[in-house]
């Protein structure tokens, strides 16, 4: 968490006004925010609070679901994401996602990793990329004389290591992170906490998680969501208040993320 | 109308009657369906025969038969995927080519006489089989990806197409597509007889002629289902259209 003073951090999004609706559902209304370049955000809030879907806007993977759409403006280092011209394919190469369920493919682990790069026909060494990939996320001492062994075989936790070395071996700028060790046992949980800090000295990552104990201990920023009903009993999601964990954990400035935050630790 | 003719309607009436009284005493639904399906079948043949019967004394008109069953091939195909029209063309290109490569093959060689006579219904038995085969490859296809939709994401938050992500899924889905002829093969002659097989007999050809036919058309079948399969995984978008419960770019 000691990435240092925030202030010296370039923003990598700013949201203004962003409301996502799924057809005539709202799901997310009026959210405005910055995320700081190189620095752990974590996206809390009760189940329904439109967290995920607000990660799946930053790397256009809403895209996949046709009723969605997206208002306001997702600038990403000073281009509207959404806007005429922009590429998809390019947005997703440099801002990665690693999802709640581990999604290994049903390849090998080394074609795992080097999926990517070959996507892109990169003719660079793979073996020397793999490894590289595989070491940052802690798996090549486990993995090393098994790579062609089918991912499917890993533990939960290896995949999901995996998974996060995959993205890696595209460069990525940013890592989306939905939950990842929402499946995971307590010490496959703690690898990736400590994977997710790791990774913030070179990364940029936005972290959707239920435990706020994981906010507190991997982010340096933490926004919290909550649902709201409208008249007709339509649930949707607004951004509440985004602070320094710290000072979103002790001194809240919102009744509602008290309330959230009490009733979640005790 | 000759005596033959008039048995037969004896028959059919006498078989449909009993199959509407059998559905009828176990209290099956669907009466109504078995009727018009009935028919629509004797309609159809009866129209079918008749074209076939003037196509046989004006054989160019061959190739305008078999052009319009290679339409109306895709669009039942692609109805059945649920595809739009870009889908419609690839599975058109899909079934032509699977059945042209087949049908060329056997009329090259001389295995078929190279006329309207025997050409026309072994081409119009491949686009058969190849019109079930793309229905079956996207069919399998699109299912595999809903099922598997978070690999699917997967694929494409690296960078992927859809269409780059879908290749994923086609090899899987062309191979499952090819169970039911391969299984249709292996059992030829143990478990069912043929459709080819039974005609001829009943057309009183010699066994061993009805076997020969059969086996052009089954392993003719084989190579089709192969290709059609093939291109129409290859193809078609892995994702519905909006509207029918998917996306795409």
């Amino acid at each position: 968490m000691s990435h240092g003073d925030p202030k010296v951090h370039p923003e990598v999004f700013r949201l203004e006004d962003v409301s996502v609706s799924y057809g005539e559902q709202l799901a997310v209304q009026d959210v405005t925010m910055t995320i700081e370049a190189r620095q752990v955000t974590a996206l809390i809030g009760p189940s329904g609070c439109g967290k995920t879907t607000l990660l799946r806007c930053l790397n256009r993977l809403n895209d996949l679901i046709p009723e969605a759409r997206v208002g306001g403006l997702v600038s990403y280092r000073g281009t509207d994401l959404y806007g005429p011209g922009v590429d998809p394919i390019e947005i997703r190469q440099r801002i990665g996602m690693v999802f709640q369920k581990p999604n290994p493919f049903p390849k090998s682990i080394r074609d795992n990793v080097a999926y990517g790069p070959r996507l892109r026909h990169e003719k660079a060494d793979l073996d020397e990329l793999v490894e590289r990939c595989l070491t940052r996320v802690g798996l090549w001492d486990e993995v090393r004389n098994d790579l062609g062994r089918s991912a499917l075989q890993l533990s939960g936790g290896q995949q999901q290591r995996l998974v996060i070395a995959r993205c890696l071996a595209v460069d990525p700028d940013v890592i989306l992170m939905d939950e990842p060790a929402a499946s995971l046992d307590p010490i496959a949980t703690e690898r990736i906490e400590d994977l997710m800090v790791e990774l913030a000295a070179d990364y940029t990552i936005v972290l959707v998680t239920h435990n706020l104990q994981q906010a507190t201990r991997v982010a340096d920023h933490t926004a919290f969501f909550a649902a709201e009903f409208d008249e007709q009993g339509a649930r949707r999601g607004r951004l509440v208040e985004h602070a320094p964990t710290a000072v979103l954990f002790e001194d809240p400035q919102d009744q509602r993320t008290r309330d959230y935050i009490a009733g979640r630790f005790a | 109308m000759n005596e033959q003719a008039i048995r037969t309607g004896i028959a059919l009436a006498l078989l449909l009657a009993a199959a509407l009284a059998v559905m009828t005493y176990g209290g099956l639904a669907y009466r109504r369906e078995l009727l018009v399906a009935a028919l629509r079948a004797l309609v159809q043949l009866v129209a079918v025969a008749l074209i076939i019967a003037w196509i046989f004394t004006h054989p160019q008109a061959a190739f305008l038969y078999l052009g319009v069953m290679l339409v109306v091939a895709a669009y039942t195909s692609n109805r059945r995927i649920g595809g739009d029209s870009r889908d419609r063309l690839g599975i058109l290109l899909a079934i032509f080519l699977g059945a042209s490569a087949t049908v060329l093959i056997v009329a090259v060689t001389g295995a078929l006489e190279f006329s309207a006579q025997s050409l026309l219904p072994f081409s119009a038995q491949m686009i058969g089989g190849a019109m079930t085969t793309a229905s079956l490859a996207g069919v399998r296809l699109r299912d595999d990806v809903k099922d598997q939709f978070t690999v699917f994401e997967g694929y494409v938050a690296l960078g992927a197409t859809y269409r780059q992500a879908g290749r994923e899924f086609s090899q899987r889905a062309a191979e499952k597509s090819l169970f039911p002829t391969l299984d249709q093969t292996k059992s030829a002659g143990l478990v069912t007889l043929p459709g080819a097989f039974v005609g001829m007999l009943l057309g009183g050809a010699s066994p061993l002629l009805a076997a020969q036919i059969q086996l052009l058309v089954l392993i003719g079948l084989l190579l089709v289902q192969c290709i059609t399969a093939l291109i129409t995984t290859r193809v078609i978008s892995p994702l519905a259209p909006a509207g029918h419960g998917g996306a795409r770019a």
